[in-house]
């Protein structure tokens, strides 16, 4: 079974024998779970965001088109989860407090912080849209096309998106000390 | 070159896809400009800095309670065949009749032969068959809705899904739309029982949204999904109306809502 395609694995899965489904989280759980927490910044949060995600899936594996890539899809149902619990957030708190240290200079954040974790401030300070189309792109490594079938947007948008929110977040890093200018 | 060609061509730099071609016409154009060429510059030490961002290894019983999950969920079956339009996909899926899930058939026939009664009759005109409830529409798992209620519309150019109901304790109106001309979506809602909380947009096209005492207005074009989120008053939810339009067609429908635990 490890050398199936995802398609294969779904038709197994639709065949009646659950572990191909099983494959298919453990093939995927690792970029599932890195693209939500990018997107939520939280542990935990990213672990129900996955989760959900892959129940999802599962009861909606009948309408999934073979003609497109199992990963594209499983993003989409993952980006959609993640703007659902971002929205939630927003409501309740705000997502963005406490990212900045405010009495702190940028070098003494840098200091104190490991890149990653300014990038991912960083990052946080994106519009959840535009952030979402950066870790697909950076992290998740998906293709114009495969982006646009995600977010529903034609490739031109998500270019520009892509390009504003690289723009963004060189001004970002720059001003918490990471010299993004080299 | 314009600003739009120069931003085509830096994504392209920095995914390592431009051609010779456009290599050179990209010099040229930062040979003149200083801040795009400084842009170039950062944006290529961003993509250096996004590489060093660590990759995290899930929790160790994530799979488990996915499948601990799912175990629970009944088995998938493949639906019809679908349209090549992945949205358009999706809003096929959303609507086709999954195994244990109450749907009928008759109620969806219904509704159709509604809309054509509408488009006949014309404009925002009262259509003379029974207001739609709740208890014709299925709740459809996957979509985090809880006691939500679902309206298929469909008026030959644009064919679409409006579905609401509650989600911890607020009330979510979802719409999701496909076609090729504009479409305007208006809710006549009670202020006083719903309070308009926001509008998000889910996917497709930039809409128009506008709002004027009990009335709102989404004015889209070809796909697009949204979200418009109210504060409940606490008590039952008062029947909604939904006026949808394309291109002089118009369809109609009111839903009304059970909602217990509200009161």
């Amino acid at each position: 079974m490890s050398n199936m395609t995802d398609a294969q694995l779904v038709q197994t899965c639709l065949d009646g024998d659950i572990k191909g489904f099983e494959m298919l989280v453990e093939k995927y759980q690792k970029t599932i779970f890195n693209g939500a927490l990018k997107m939520v910044k939280d542990y935990e949060d990213a672990q129900d965001i996955t989760q959900t995600t892959f129940v999802k899936v599962y009861q909606n594996l009948g309408s999934f088109d073979p003609r497109y890539k199992f990963f594209s899809w499983i993003y989409r149902i993952m980006v959609n989860e993640t703007m659902k619990f971002i929205r939630k957030q927003k409501n309740h708190s705000d997502l963005n407090s406490g990212i900045e240290s405010p009495h702190k200079t940028p070098e003494e954040n840098f200091e104190e912080k490991q890149l990653s974790e300014l990038i991912q401030e960083a990052l946080m300070v994106l519009r959840p849209e535009y952030r979402a189309v950066m870790v697909l792109r950076h992290f998740a490594d998906l293709s114009y096309r495969e982006l646009g079938y995600v977010f529903d947007l034609p490739e031109k948008t998500v270019k520009s998106r892509l390009y504003e929110s690289r723009k963004r977040l060189c001004c970002l890093l720059m001003e918490k000390g990471v010299a993004a200018r080299g | 070159m314009d600003k739009r060609e120069f931003e085509e061509l830096a994504l392209k730099e920095y995914d390592g896809t431009l051609t010779q071609a456009e290599k050179a016409k990209l010099d040229r154009w930062m040979a003149e400009r200083s801040d795009d060429c400084q842009e170039m510059v950062d944006q290529g030490d961003l993509s250096r800095l996004l590489a060093q961002m660590d990759t995290v290894e899930p929790p160790p019983d994530l799979m488990a309670n996915v499948m601990s999950e799912v175990s629970r969920c009944s088995q998938p079956q493949r639906t019809n065949e679908i349209s090549s339009l992945p949205s358009f996909a999706s809003f096929i899926a959303w609507f086709q009749p999954r195994p244990g899930v109450t749907f009928s058939l008759g109620a969806v026939a219904a509704m159709l032969i509604m809309a054509a009664v509408t488009l006949v009759t014309g404009p925002f005109e009262q259509v003379s068959s029974p207001q739609a409830t709740g208890s014709i529409f299925h709740q459809q798992p996957g979509f985090g809705i809880d006691d939500s209620q679902e309206l298929a519309f469909d008026l030959g150019v644009t064919k679409g899904l409006v579905r609401a109901g509650l989600i911890n304790g607020e009330f979510l109106i979802e719409v999701e739309a496909i076609g090729e001309s504009e479409v305007s979506i208006e809710f006549e809602i009670d202020p006083e029982n719903l309070k308009f909380k926001g509008l998000y947009q889910n996917s497709g096209s930039q809409s128009d949204f506008s709002r004027n005492n009990n009335r709102m207005r989404l004015v889209g074009h070809g796909v697009f999904g949204l979200q418009l989120l109210f504060e409940t008053a606490n008590k039952p939810i008062a029947p909604i109306t939904v006026y949808i339009e394309s291109i002089g067609q118009t369809w109609r429908k009111t839903i009304t809502f059970n909602t217990p635990g509200v009161e």
